[in-house]
């Protein structure tokens, strides 16, 4: 439980240990594959737009992904404040969603 | 090179090359070799030297009897084998010196 | 390790990294070691089959049939029985399957069999094997409603990298400890040990095989892109990637035209090579696709390269060679699937999937033995549930694994539904074991008990497949049945390694609590 009652010390005693626990692991899990499917989706957008075939932009934008993908799932135990983790990966995906519909509307 | 002697060769190039690294680490320097100081500055060079050229060539030979593909990828799990073997025999050897 | 690499992994970050590691290691360790197992076993799937199928020991085929239509056909017609075909297939025979695989789909339901290369059906095998049960176990968990199956391992993939990842990080000493595995003194260390080894030299295949295994199905657990590009439909970004091509039924009634220019025509196109599965859809409709995939022996990539002909006409209607990138996720993919001929590289995966659960037997383990010292005595039901699930997912997977391959020796050929007996039996003897290791984990699971019922099965497969198929080592060997041998030979090993591990677990004494007091526990 290092990393719970590291973070702990950092936020202060506002949250209980195993709510702050529950938002690490949501992060983790829910928050880093919504941030890689944002990148997933605007990278897709952004390949088509820029000329590349559809299958190639979606394969070469989903690989990037899932690299992505376990990196910021650690980063959300990382970082010293889960809600600066929760506001990056959750936020991050939430506009880069955003993005991509926006580009799929531009887009042929 | 013949075929009999690709797989043995490939081999056997990894695990030289992973001995000579284990050497140069101090703690089994001096498990293996002499327990009062670590190796030399000259040696550790001459032994990592010495492993990258048996890297080297067991790239080569990996990458010439089975292609480029095949190749890396028989390579790249030779290494890992012979690292393994190599740790096998420093635990073997460290035990066998220790009593 | 340089300046700058050390001053990247901070303290800090190697204490918020032990955190993820052991948890997800703790909870999800037994289904990745049940993912890592069934994975090595499916390696070498076709040389279970033959083990397990010993009417398909028909000695090795140099080349597949000489022509489809005539040894083909008339098998499909057979195993059809006067129903309606609606689309079928057929695995051409090669150096590992010496028969043909023939999958039906009817107006009526599904029906398969197997048939020499010269097209004579051979008796129902009655089991599914490692191509059909070990095989689909590593990827899917025989979940197919929803992928749910691919999307849990999928998820416990994502975490194995994380592992992996948080793992180095949290290693202290990697170029120190490279080498070191101390057999002596403290059993922790040892573990500790053991697990850093086979994590950090063999972390690149670890690393490969796991990116590769999530690779494959990537569109399906990660279907962001599909669903921006291709309106969600996986269906129609498959067609576009790997050049698929299918087309709906006409109503319209019309003959098949013949196969084997068909066959001619791909192996044009391909620049030689050898076909691998045929397929019909539509099959006796107007609108009926004859599609020709080629074998992958002699390639990384799992670039089928896949030829669509008019099922009527004989006319090619789609050959598309796919871009760099979709090709490069075939090489990926190809990586992880190891269908090419090489066996100096099966026995390496098979060797390095082992050493995978290695790494993961040896971190639940470790953590086992680390918190044994705050719970004392009586450990508590955290910690003996942890254990009850290393054990069932070791030694209780194996047993469950040679009980099925013991059952598919003893249990008569006729009975109905054989391979569901099977199937069963493999799932009560597994859960059967992991209640016994639950029941009897004490101060340890019943490891030695586990280990002597693996030691007494796997001598047992070896002897049944003596006593009931008449192939001893000697003829194997005299007839160069490799597959047989092999796993025969596996499976002594097995036997005689876990009768010596049995053996000395026995003579092991309880841990001494007293000295267990001593070990500084810095969690």
């Amino acid at each position: 439980m290092k990393a719970a009652g590291r973070s702990g010390r950092v936020e202060g005693r506002a949250a209980p240990p195993r709510l702050r626990t529950a938002a690490r692991v949501t992060a983790a899990v829910f928050g880093a594959y919504g941030f890689a499917w944002g990148l997933a989706a605007f990278g897709a957008e952004l390949g088509a737009l820029a000329g590349m075939a559809p299958a190639e932009a979606v394969t070469a934008s989903s690989l990037l992904a899932l690299v992505v993908l376990p990196v910021a799932s650690l980063w959300a135990f990382a970082v010293p404040r889960v809600t600066v983790g929760w506001a990056v990966l959750g936020g991050g995906g939430v506009l880069l969603i955003a993005a991509s519909q926006f580009a799929g509307m531009v887009g042929p | 090179m013949p075929d009999a002697l690709m797989l043995p060769g490939l081999f056997g190039l990894c695990y030289f090359a992973f001995a000579a690294l284990a050497l140069s680490v101090e703690r089994h320097w001096r498990d293996l070799v002499d327990p009062r100081r670590g190796p030399p500055r000259r040696t550790v060079f001459r032994l990592r030297l010495a492993a990258l050229l048996c890297l080297a060539a067991a790239l080569s030979v990996a990458v010439r009897h089975d292609g480029t593909g095949f190749g890396l990828l028989l390579w790249a799990l030779a290494l890992s084998a012979g690292a393994l073997a190599v740790a096998a025999t420093v635990t073997w050897r460290t035990r066998s010196a220790r009593g | 390790m340089t300046a700058k690499t050390r001053k990247l992994i901070s303290p800090a970050l190697r204490a918020a990294m032990l955190w993820p590691h052991t948890w997800a290691g703790v909870t999800l360790g037994g289904l990745l070691m049940l993912i890592f197992f069934m994975g090595s076993l499916a390696v070498f799937a076709s040389e279970i089959d033959r083990w397990m199928m010993p009417a398909t020991r028909v000695g090795a085929v140099e080349t597949g049939p000489a022509s489809l239509d005539h040894a083909v056909l008339p098998a499909v017609e057979k195993l059809a029985a006067g129903r309606t075909v609606r689309d079928w297939y057929v695995q051409l025979p090669d150096e590992r399957r010496p028969v043909m695989a023939l999958q039906l789909r009817t107006e009526t339901g599904n029906a398969g069999g197997m048939a020499t290369s010269d097209g004579q059906l051979l008796p129902p095998v009655g089991t599914l094997g490692g191509t059909y049960f070990f095989y689909p176990l590593h990827y899917s968990l025989h979940l197919r409603a929803g992928f749910i199956g691919y999307w849990i391992v999928c998820f416990a993939s994502v975490a194995m990298l994380a592992g992996l990842i948080s793992g180095v990080i949290i290693h202290a000493r990697i170029f120190k400890d490279f080498f070191t595995f101390r057999s002596w003194g403290q059993f922790r260390r040892s573990l500790l040990d053991l697990h850093n080894l086979t994590g950090v030299l063999v972390l690149p295949f670890h690393l490969m095989i796991t990116i590769t295994g999530i690779v494959i199905v990537l569109p399906i657990v990660l279907p962001a892109g599909v669903q921006a590009l291709y309106g969600g439909d996986v269906r129609r970004f498959y067609d576009d990637a790997l050049g698929n091509y299918s087309r709906p039924r006409s109503g319209i009634a019309a003959p098949l035209a013949p196969l084997d220019p068909m066959v001619a025509e791909a192996r044009r196109l391909w620049g030689g090579g050898e076909p691998a599965v045929v397929f019909v859809y539509n099959a006796g409709d107007a609108a009926s696709v004859v599609r020709i995939n080629r074998a992958l022996r002699d390639r990384i990539s799992l670039d089928v390269q896949p030829v669509f002909f008019d099922g009527v006409t004989g006319q090619v209607l789609k050959y598309q060679r796919p871009g760099p990138v979709v090709a490069t996720h075939r090489v990926l993919s190809g990586l992880h699937f190891a269908a090419f001929d090489h066996w100096p590289l099966r026995w390496l995966y098979l060797l390095f999937g082992l050493s995978g659960c290695m790494l993961i037997g040896t971190g639940m383990l470790y953590w086992m033995e680390k918190r044994r010292v705050a719970h004392g005595v009586k450990p508590g039901v955290g910690w003996r549930s942890v254990a009850a699930i290393a054990c069932g997912s070791t030694s209780g997977l194996l047993i469950a694994t040679l009980a099925m391959m013991a059952a598919n020796r003893l249990l008569p050929a006729g009975i109905p539904s054989r391979e569901l007996v099977e199937v069963g039996l493999f799932f009560l003897i597994w859960i059967g074991s992991a209640v016994h290791a639950a029941v009897r984990t004490r101060t340890d699971p019943p490891w030695s008990e586990q280990c002597t019922a693996v030691a007494l099965l796997a001598a047992a497969c070896v002897a049944l497949n003596w006593i009931t198929t008449g192939e001893h080592p000697i003829r194997a060997v005299a007839s160069a049945d490799w597959a047989v041998l092999g796993v025969d030979v596996v499976l002594a090993l097995t036997a005689v390694a876990a009768w010596r591990v049995s053996r000395r677990l026995a003579q092991r004494p309880d841990p001494e609590l007293s000295t267990l007091a001593k070990v500084t526990d810095h969690a």
